[in-house]
């Protein structure tokens, strides 16, 4: 067992070291062909132009770009911008790090007014999680250019850190004039208890994104956006829809394939749930979409496949607690899954200190329920639900700690709010939640 | 209680992570490890295209359409007399900038491009000629509408009825005398933008003195080692030649646009979203965030709107007054002046040297304006002159014109 360990570790270590990339496992196209192969060829009729398919190839030549002039900040930005899109359309956390390193030479090169850098060093920051890093870059970056861009990405900061406050005045929100783009602002309402409003208003950014050159993976990412908030108001015929088109759109969106098997889970479509389960984890094994699969294999009869797939989790589990990653997704899942729950709690506090939002609290929540830590319990709830989210599962959990507690009323009223707000929030829990609230309620 | 509490998970025997890890080695021979780890980096629940661009001539005009719409984004636009026949006239627009060697980049059909023509003097257009594409992928070809008089003036549009079609990446001809080429070509555009941001990293001169000078490097790079930072680059294109006489037959404004169809307006119509003439005004004088506000105008509103920035730039680097009447006497409004009835253009040569004027794709209108902006051209003022500002030391390379139509030369 012992060998079997460091062999792992020695992999692993080597894997990381190494930068081969996951175009040579045939997770994305090579090299060779995107330079030769026309987009146009591809796409019998289109709906977006692929520009994906040349990522790769537009990299190599800005990489080019500043070999002959390593000296040049514009040419740095430039490469790192397309790292940072590249990492959006594959998943290699390595084009993050490149990111940040090109952004950081460009600094050095340009120390002052390179706006372009800032902000990509501080998007970098923000996708490794480096949350107060990535807003100190911000706030340092003395960007007399408030612009858009800007705006939008402090807002997106502060949202991860939870300063909601902030993020209200920034946007202008309670002033009626928004000065964020509108996803942002979507975001901003979802986290809020607005959803009806971050619906709309998401809807019309996915319009105004619907351009056939617009980037592929862009308007895919906003029609799951537009299936999440689908599926968080319950209306899962839209959620279906919006992330068919998703994939249509960007046929590799990961997040497309989460967001299905939740959908389908909740509604115990096993097969299909498993089935975007599995065409997510051949993109990026993800915590989230393992865990469905596991639900589904075990729903499915599938006992040994589903012990297999926790294998799996627990290796992602290693890997990460190896590099000093904390995330949330783990947590959830070992609470919902009854299993390593000390750890749950441990890198639940952690999210936390993290970053104080919404989601963090209510895992934090959830955990320490699990844990028997109630009054800690109570008052991550407390937190999560305190903008008035109209996330169900937020509100469920809420409901079940309340009950815990025996706080009758405010129990009813988390539960029923989870029912309505969405009917079929949670393969287990939305049964669950009926079931407790009829205990609450008899019917005379 | 005690049933409803099954929900809530209890503490359960922590897992082997050895063993689980050894059930997985089979896995783990077929992925990446670093695939493995990736979920870490979140895909951002809110969407971060944070990169802001790279700003040349136009180039990336605004952060919406340089992240999400490039197909609109305007860059330069040309007007000069043919060299082949002077009774004709060329107009070229520019778009979708910083085209990488073998990149393909899309044309968009929903996207409108117009020149727009004022030869009454009003800066209104009389006169506008309409390019749209048509279908996806491989099929994709142009319909030229007019030249003729708009259906519509001002920030909204509506198609005329189509006047030729053609293909894409090739020339063609119609009636006329018009001869049109829609696709890529290398980006005539020359300048030392590398050095241009280090000289004038931002634009906000309205707020000067802040505590940052507008300053940072008092000098263009010399000859030798100045460098054309649009050189590696390609660049969309619309070139049509055709006789003067459809647009005009003496002092003309011209200007291009881009238009999207939008539901918020009826059926049928085209809402502005960028406006360009005059290279390097918005670029040298004008505060970044107020662009996408200038590309939704006309060029009635520019006398109030952008004169402003001249002024107060001027003031910043501590040059006199006059300097900024001067500016703003030849660019404001911003359209390209041109004499349909006068030969030899230069540029500003219509408010200057009573020629053709125009736009050539070799006329460096960096040194022009820079030379007058920092220098003494045009006004004769030496006080505060920067010499090592009047010029960006490059010039047009000619490998990358062509002496026929369409003149901008083959892509890279």
């Amino acid at each position: 067992m012992l060998r079997i360990l460091w062999l792992l570790i020695l992999t692993s270590l080597l894997v990381l070291s190494k930068p081969s990339n996951t175009q040579a496992l045939g997770l994305f196209h090579p090299n060779v062909s995107i330079a030769t192969v026309s987009a146009n060829q591809i796409v019998k009729d289109p709906l977006v132009f692929p520009d994906y398919l040349q990522r790769s190839h537009i990299i190599s030549v800005y990489e080019e770009k500043v070999s002959q002039s390593p000296d040049s900040s514009l040419f740095l930005r430039l490469l790192g911008d397309q790292y940072l899109k590249r990492f959006r359309e594959v998943g290699d956390i390595e084009d993050v790090f490149r990111a940040e390193q090109v952004a950081r030479r460009s600094l050095a090169l340009q120390p002052y007014h390179n706006q372009g850098a800032f902000m990509l060093l501080a998007s970098a920051l923000l996708s490794q999680h480096q949350f107060q890093q990535a807003l100190n870059v911000i706030n340092n970056a003395q960007i007399l250019d408030d612009n858009l861009s800007s705006t939008s990405l402090k807002a997106s900061i502060l949202m991860e850190l939870g300063n909601y406050e902030a993020v209200e005045q920034i946007l202008q929100i309670s002033q009626g004039t928004s000065n964020g783009n509108k996803a942002v602002i979507a975001r901003y309402l979802e986290l809020t208890g607005n959803l009806a409003s971050a619906r709309q208003l998401l809807d019309e950014a996915m319009e105004e994104m619907d351009f056939y050159t617009t980037s592929a993976e862009i308007r895919a990412w906003f029609h799951v956006r537009a299936g999440d908030l689908a599926f968080a108001a319950g209306d899962f015929s839209l959620s279906e829809q919006r992330y068919q088109e998703a994939l249509e759109l960007f046929p590799q969106h990961i997040a497309a394939f989460t967001g299905l098997a939740r959908l389908c889970a909740s509604q115990h479509r096993w097969q299909d749930a498993l089935n975007a389960a599995n065409q997510g984890i051949e993109l990026m094994p993800l915590i989230e979409t393992l865990g469905y699969k596991a639900d589904a294999q075990k729903a499915l009869g599938n006992p040994k496949g589903a012990a297999e797939t926790e294998d799996l989790i627990g290796l992602v589990a290693y890997l990460s607690k190896a590099k000093g990653i904390y995330d949330r997704a783990l947590a959830v899942y070992y609470t919902e899954h009854n299993t390593h729950l000390a750890d749950a709690l441990l890198i639940a506090r952690r999210e936390v200190a993290l970053r104080d939002d919404i989601h963090a609290e209510d895992t934090l929540a959830w955990a320490a329920a699990a844990n028997g830590q109630w009054q800690e319990a109570q008052q991550a709830a407390y937190k999560a639900t305190r903008y008035g989210t109209q996330d169900a599962l937020l509100q469920f959990h809420a409901g079940m700690i309340a009950f815990h507690l025996g706080e009758r009323e405010e129990a009813i009223n988390r539960l029923t709010q989870a029912i309505s707000l969405n009917p079929q929030f949670h393969h287990k829990y939305a049964e669950e939640a009926r079931q407790v609230l009829a205990q609450l309620t008899p019917t005379p | 209680m005690r049933n409803a509490q099954s929900s809530i998970p209890n503490k359960g025997m922590l897992v082997d992570t050895a063993q689980k890890m050894a059930r997985s080695l089979n896995w783990m021979k077929a992925r990446s490890f670093r695939t493995t780890v990736a979920f870490v980096a979140i895909l951002l629940t809110v969407l971060i295209y944070a990169t802001p661009p790279a700003r040349a001539s136009d180039h990336q005009d605004t952060t919406f359409l340089a992240t999400k719409l490039t197909a609109a984004d305007l860059t330069d636009l040309f007007v000069f007399e043919s060299p082949k026949d002077p009774n004709n006239v060329v107009l070229v627009m520019d778009f979708d900038p910083l085209i990488a060697v073998g990149e393909t980049r899309p044309f968009d059909p929903d996207i409108l491009y117009q020149f727009k023509i004022d030869n009454t003097g009003d800066n209104i257009e009389d006169v506008v000629l309409q390019f749209n594409i048509n279908g996806k992928g491989s099929r994709q070809n142009v319909t030229v509408r007019g030249p003729g008089r708009p259906v519509i003036a001002g920030t909204q549009s509506a198609l005329l009825p189509a006047s030729m079609k053609g293909p894409l990446n090739q020339p063609f001809s119609g009636h006329n005398g018009m001869k049109v080429f829609v696709g890529l070509r290398k980006d005539p555009f020359f300048f030392d933008l590398e050095q241009f941001f280090k000289i004038i990293p931002d634009r906000n001169y309205l707020f000067q003195p802040n505590p940052n000078p507008p300053f940072q490097v008092l000098s263009f790079r010399p000859p030798g080692q100045a460098q054309d930072t649009l050189a590696p680059f390609n660049v969309n294109s619309i070139i049509i030649e055709l006789p003067k006489k459809l647009i005009g037959n003496g002092k003309i404004g011209a200007w291009m646009t881009t238009s999207v169809r939008t539901p918020r307006l009826r059926k049928g119509i085209f809402a502005q979203i960028e406006r360009l003439a005059v290279p390097a005004l918005n670029e040298l004088f004008m505060d970044f965030k107020a662009h996408n506000n200038s590309n939704l105008q006309t060029p009635t509103k520019d006398a109030l709107n952008q004169s402003q920035f001249i002024q107060a730039f001027v003031n910043a680097i501590g040059r006199p007054k006059a300097i900024a009447d001067a500016v703003i006497s030849v660019v404001i409004p911003d359209v390209m002046q041109a004499d349909l009835s006068k030969s030899n253009g230069t540029y500003f040569g219509t408010q200057l040297g009573k020629n053709f004027g125009g736009r050539r794709p070799k006329d460096d209108v960096i040194d022009v304006t820079t030379s007058v902006v920092f220098g003494d051209a045009v006004t004769g003022i030496t006080t505060g002159k920067i010499p090592g500002l009047v010029s960006d030391n490059v010039g047009p390379n000619d490998a990358n014109f062509l002496p026929n139509f369409p003149y901008l030369g083959n892509p890279l």
